[in-house]
C-alpha cells in the first residue's frame, strides 16, 4: 500500500511537472520564446528613457511581434512613399484579432491593393492612455516624417482607480524575478471558456468588488470627464503640430444603448474599472465620444464617428470594446475611406 | 448532457463520490436517478420512451420465461419487437419513409398530400432499444434468465455512461454486474480515469479538431481528385476518434463504477479484409447484428445464394440503422458488398502471395481505400454529393499536401498515443504512461476543440 501512495505521488509530481514542460517546449517550438523566465503579454511592454510605458522594440509575445522602432510589425514592412500612423491603445494594437488582420494589417493591405505605395505604422501598444500617447507622439513618432495620422483614444482608462498621472522613470527591474506557471496561465484561460456564463459572472463580481477601493460612481465623473478633454486637446495640439493631416476617432463599444446592454459583457468590462457601477462605463464613453466630437471641431481636426458605424454589434467585437477580424475590418474600412478622400496624402 | 461539457464535469465527480458511499441496492438506485437525470438534461420528455421501453422488456421477458408453449414465448417476443421497433419506426424513421414514398409517388406521376410530423429524434433510441431487445431475445433463446428486479433492469436499459452511444451492452454481461456487488479498487479507477481521459483526448483533441477540415472539404464544390482522397481520409480519422472517444469515455467512467464495459473499437484501420474490420468497429454494433439479425435469417447454413442475401440485408439494415437516409443505406449496401466479393474471393482465388509483414501492411493500406471510399458515402449530405465525390475521384488536380496536414497534426499523435497506451510494449510502463496521459492531457486541454455533440448521437 505503502508502495502505490508512494508511486502514486510520484506519478502525480511527474505529471504536474511535464504539463509545466510541455507548456514551455511549445512556447518554444511555437513561439520562439524562451524556455525559462517569464513569458506574458505583459512582457511586451516596458518604461522608456523618459519613463513612458510603451511597445518594447524587438519584443514579441505569441504573434505579437514589436519591429525595432518599438511598434507593431505589419506585413509589409520596407520604405514606402507614404507614412500612415495609427495610434491608440489595445484596442487599435488588436488583441484578438487573427493574426494578420488586425486593423492595421486590414488598412495596410486595403490601400495597397488599392495601388497605394504606404506603410502603416501600428503605433498603438496596450494600456496606452493619451498621456502615453502624447509621448510617443512627440518621440519617436514626430521625427518620422508622418503624412496621415490617426489616434483612436480609449476613454475607459479615465476610470481607472487613480486619475490618469505622467509616467515617471521607473529603477531598472530584473526581468522574470518568481516563478509563473505557464501551465496554470493556460488552465486559467481554458477554464474560462469552459465555466457556464453565471458562474463567470459571479467570479467577476467578486473580482470587482475585491479590488473596489473608494466609493463606487453613480453617474460618469465629470472631474475625471475634464481630465480625459484636457489631456485629449494637449494630444490634438502636439498632433497637428506634426504637419500631418490628423483625425480622431470616437471609442466604440459592444454596446448600442444602455437600454440594450449584454450584463456578461458589462460585467467583464467592469471588472477592470470596479469604481464605475451599473453603466457608468458606457455612459461615460458616450460623454467622452461628446467631448472628442466637440473637440475635433474646435480644433479643426477631422472627425472619424466609428462609434456612430460599429457599436453595439456583437459580431464586431470580441469583448467589451476590442475588435474581431470583422470588426477590425470596418474599422479599417472607414479609415481607408477618409485617407482617400484627398488623393494628395494616399493615391 | 454530454461528456465533454462543464454539467458533465460537476454531474460525474458528484455521482461517483456518493457512488461509493453507498451500498449495492442504493447504488444501483444512485444510478437509476443519475441516468434518468443524466438524459432528461437533454430533453426530460423522451425519458417516457426509456420508460416505456424497460417496462414492456421487463415485463415480457418475465412472461416468455414463465411461459411453456413455443407459440405463447413467441407471441410474447413479438411484442418486445413491435415495441421496441416501432418506437423507432415513429421515432426515426416514419418522416424518412414518408419522403421517400412521396417522392416515388411523384416520379410516376401521382400527386400525394401526406401530412408532415415535425418529430425529434431522441438521443440514444437506436442504442437502448437495441440493448432492451437482445435481452428480450436472450431469454427467448434461454440464453439468459430474466430478473425479477425492475431496479436492475431500469439501470441496465439507461445507464448512463453508454445510454446515448453504446457499447450497447448484452444482458448475459452487463445484468450481472449490476446486480452483484462491485468493490471500490483504486487501481481500477485509476485505469477508468485514464481510459476517459485518452477518450476525450481523441474527441476533443482529434475529432472536432478534423471537423472544420472536414467540413471545409465535403462543402467543396466540383472537388477534384486528391480533395476526395483528403475528405475520405481525414473523416475516416474524424470519426473514428469521435465515436471510439466516445466509448472509451463510456467505458473509463463505467470501470470507475466498477463496471466492465465491452471493447467497441479494436484498431479497425489496421484491418486487411471488411469481414475483420466488422470484427474491430462498432464491436457491439456488428456482433448484435451478427447474433440477433444475420444468424436469426439463416446466416451461412441455407446456401451460399441466401448466405450472399443474408450478408448484404443484414448490412443494409445495419446502415440504414446509422441514419434515416439513403446514403446510410448506400453505405450499408456497400459495406455488404465488400463482404460479398470478399467471401466469394476467399472462397474462390488461391492467395498470390505468401504472408508475411509487407503483404500483411499491403492489405490493409489497400483495404482502407476501400473504407475512407465507404466513409465518403457516409459523410454525403445527399446521393447527389456521393455521385459528386465519386466522379471528383476522376478529376485532376494538383497535390496540395496542405489537405493532409491535419492528419498529421491530429490523426498521428493519435494513433501513437492509443499504440502506446493499449499495447503496452515499452519499459517502465508506468513512468512512459505517465508521459503518455500529460502529452494526451495537455493537448487534450490546451488544443482541444469543444464541439456541442459527438457524430453517434444522431443514430
Amino acid at each position: 500500500m505503502r508502495q502505490l501512495i508512494f508511486k502514486a505521488i510520484l506519478c502525480g509530481v511527474l505529471f504536474v511537472v511535464l504539463l509545466e514542460v510541455f507548456a514551455r517546449a511549445e512556447d518554444t517550438l511555437r513561439w520562439g520564446a524562451p524556455f525559462w523566465g517569464h513569458y506574458e503579454l505583459e512582457g511586451i511592454r516596458h518604461s522608456d528613457a523618459r519613463g513612458t510605458q510603451r511597445c518594447a522594440p524587438g519584443r514579441s509575445y505569441k504573434h505579437f511581434r514589436i519591429d525595432e522602432r518599438g511598434f507593431r510589425e505589419t506585413e509589409f514592412a520596407g520604405p514606402a512613399r507614404e507614412t500612415v500612423v495609427w495610434l491608440g491603445a489595445s484596442e487599435a494594437f488588436g488583441l484578438y484579432e487573427s493574426p494578420g488582420n488586425d486593423v492595421a494589417n486590414q488598412l495596410e493591405r486595403s490601400l495597397r491593393a488599392r495601388g497605394s505605395d504606404v506603410d502603416v505604422i501600428n503605433a498603438a501598444c496596450f494600456g496606452m492612455n493619451l498621456l502615453r500617447l502624447q509621448r510617443v507622439l512627440e518621440e519617436p513618432l514626430l521625427g518620422m516624417g508622418v503624412d496621415a495620422l490617426m489616434i483612436y483614444p480609449t476613454p475607459h482608462f479615465y476610470l481607472d482607480l487613480q486619475p490618469v498621472r505622467p509616467d515617471r522613470p521607473q529603477p531598472a527591474q530584473a526581468a522574470g524575478v518568481g516563478f509563473v506557471s505557464r501551465a496554470v496561465t493556460k488552465s486559467r484561460d481554458v477554464l474560462k471558456s469552459f465555466l457556464p456564463m453565471a458562474l463567470q459572472d459571479l467570479i467577476r463580481e467578486r473580482q470587482e468588488q475585491g479590488a473596489l477601493q473608494g466609493e463606487v460612481w453613480p453617474d460618469p465623473p465629470a472631474e475625471r470627464l475634464r481630465q480625459f478633454a484636457a489631456h485629449l486637446e494637449a494630444l490634438l495640439g502636439v498632433a497637428q503640430g506634426s504637419g500631418a493631416r490628423v483625425a480622431i476617432l470616437t471609442h466604440a463599444n459592444a454596446f448600442h444603448a444602455v437600454e440594450e446592454i449584454d450584463e456578461s459583457v458589462l460585467q467583464a468590462w467592469r471588472k477592470f474599472y470596479p469604481r464605475a457601477g451599473g453603466d457608468v462605463l458606457i455612459r461615460f464613453d458616450a460623454e467622452a465620444n461628446e467631448v472628442i466630437r466637440r473637440l475635433a471641431a474646435a480644433n479643426d481636426v477631422e472627425l472619424i464617428d466609428l462609434a456612430e458605424t460599429v457599436s453595439g454589434d456583437p459580431k464586431l467585437f470580441a469583448d467589451f470594446s476590442h475588435f474581431t477580424d470583422a470588426g477590425a475590418a470596418k474599422a479599417a474600412n472607414r479609415l481607408a475611406a477618409w485617407l482617400a478622400e484627398e488623393p494628395s496624402a494616399i493615391e | 448532457m454530454i461528456f465533454n461539457s462543464f454539467e458533465f464535469a460537476v454531474f460525474f465527480p458528484l455521482v461517483f463520490g456518493l457512488y461509493w458511499l453507498l451500498g449495492q441496492r442504493q447504488q444501483n438506485v444512485l444510478l437509476l436517478l443519475a441516468s434518468y437525470f443524466f438524459y432528461a438534461f437533454w430533453d426530460w420528455r423522451f425519458l417516457s420512451l426509456i420508460l416505456l421501453s424497460t417496462a414492456v422488456d421487463f415485463v415480457v421477458a418475465q412472461r416468455v420465461h414463465a411461459a411453456d408453449a413455443a407459440a405463447t414465448r413467441k407471441r410474447w417476443l413479438l411484442v418486445s419487437l413491435i415495441v421496441n421497433l416501432g418506437l423507432l419506426g415513429v421515432f426515426k424513421y416514419f418522416n424518412f419513409f414518408l419522403d421517400s414514398a412521396v417522392v416515388l409517388l411523384e416520379a410516376v406521376g401521382l400527386q400525394a398530400n401526406v401530412p408532415v410530423l415535425q418529430i425529434i429524434l431522441p438521443v440514444g433510441i437506436s442504442f437502448y432499444t437495441f440493448q432492451t431487445l437482445s435481452y428480450t431475445i436472450d431469454v427467448y433463446r434461454k440464453d439468459n434468465e430474466p430478473t425479477t428486479n425492475l431496479i436492475d433492469f431500469a439501470v441496465y436499459v439507461a445507464y448512463f455512461p453508454q445510454l446515448v452511444a453504446g457499447p450497447i451492452e448484452r444482458s448475459t454481461s452487463l445484468m450481472p454486474q449490476i446486480a452483484g456487488r462491485r468493490q471500490f479498487d483504486i487501481e481500477q479507477v485509476w485505469s477508468g480515469a485514464m481510459l476517459a481521459l485518452i477518450g476525450f483526448f481523441k474527441k476533443v483533441f482529434v475529432a472536432d479538431n478534423l471537423a472544420p477540415h472536414v467540413d471545409a472539404i465535403f462543402a467543396t464544390p466540383d472537388p477534384g481528385f486528391w480533395t476526395v482522397v483528403a475528405g475520405g481520409y481525414l473523416f475516416a480519422f474524424q470519426i473514428y476518434a469521435d465515436f471510439s472517444g466516445y466509448s472509451d469515455i463510456a467505458r473509463g467512467t463505467s470501470r470507475m463504477l466498477g463496471v466492465e464495459l465491452r471493447l467497441n473499437f479494436d484498431f479497425p484501420y489496421a484491418s486487411t479484409s471488411p469481414q475483420e474490420f466488422w470484427r474491430r468497429w462498432h464491436i457491439s454494433l456488428s456482433s448484435w447484428l451478427r447474433d440477433y439479425l444475420y444468424i436469426s435469417l439463416g446466416g451461412n447454413r441455407k446456401g451460399p445464394v441466401r448466405t450472399y442475401g443474408n450478408l448484404m440485408a443484414t448490412m443494409v439494415l445495419g446502415g440504414l440503422w446509422h441514419g434515416a437516409a439513403w446514403n446510410y443505406v448506400l453505405w450499408g449496401f456497400y459495406q455488404g458488398l465488400c463482404l460479398c466479393v470478399h467471401r466469394w474471393y476467399i472462397a474462390h482465388v488461391k492467395p498470390l502471395f505468401r504472408q508475411g509483414f509487407v503483404v500483411y501492411a499491403l492489405k490493409v493500406l489497400l483495404y482502407f481505400q476501400f473504407t475512407c471510399y465507404g466513409w465518403i458515402l457516409f459523410r454525403a449530405q445527399s446521393l447527389g454529393q456521393v455521385g459528386d465525390m465519386t466522379l471528383g475521384l476522376f478529376r485532376g488536380e494538383t497535390f496540395d499536401s496542405g489537405l493532409f496536414l491535419p492528419l498529421v497534426q491530429f490523426a498521428l499523435p493519435m494513433l501513437l498515443i492509443e499504440w502506446l497506451y493499449t499495447k503496452e510494449r515499452l519499459p517502465a510502463p508506468d513512468l512512459v504512461r505517465t508521459v503518455l496521459y500529460a502529452g494526451a492531457f495537455y493537448l487534450f486541454v490546451f488544443h482541444g476543440e469543444v464541439s456541442e455533440s459527438f457524430i453517434y448521437f444522431q443514430f
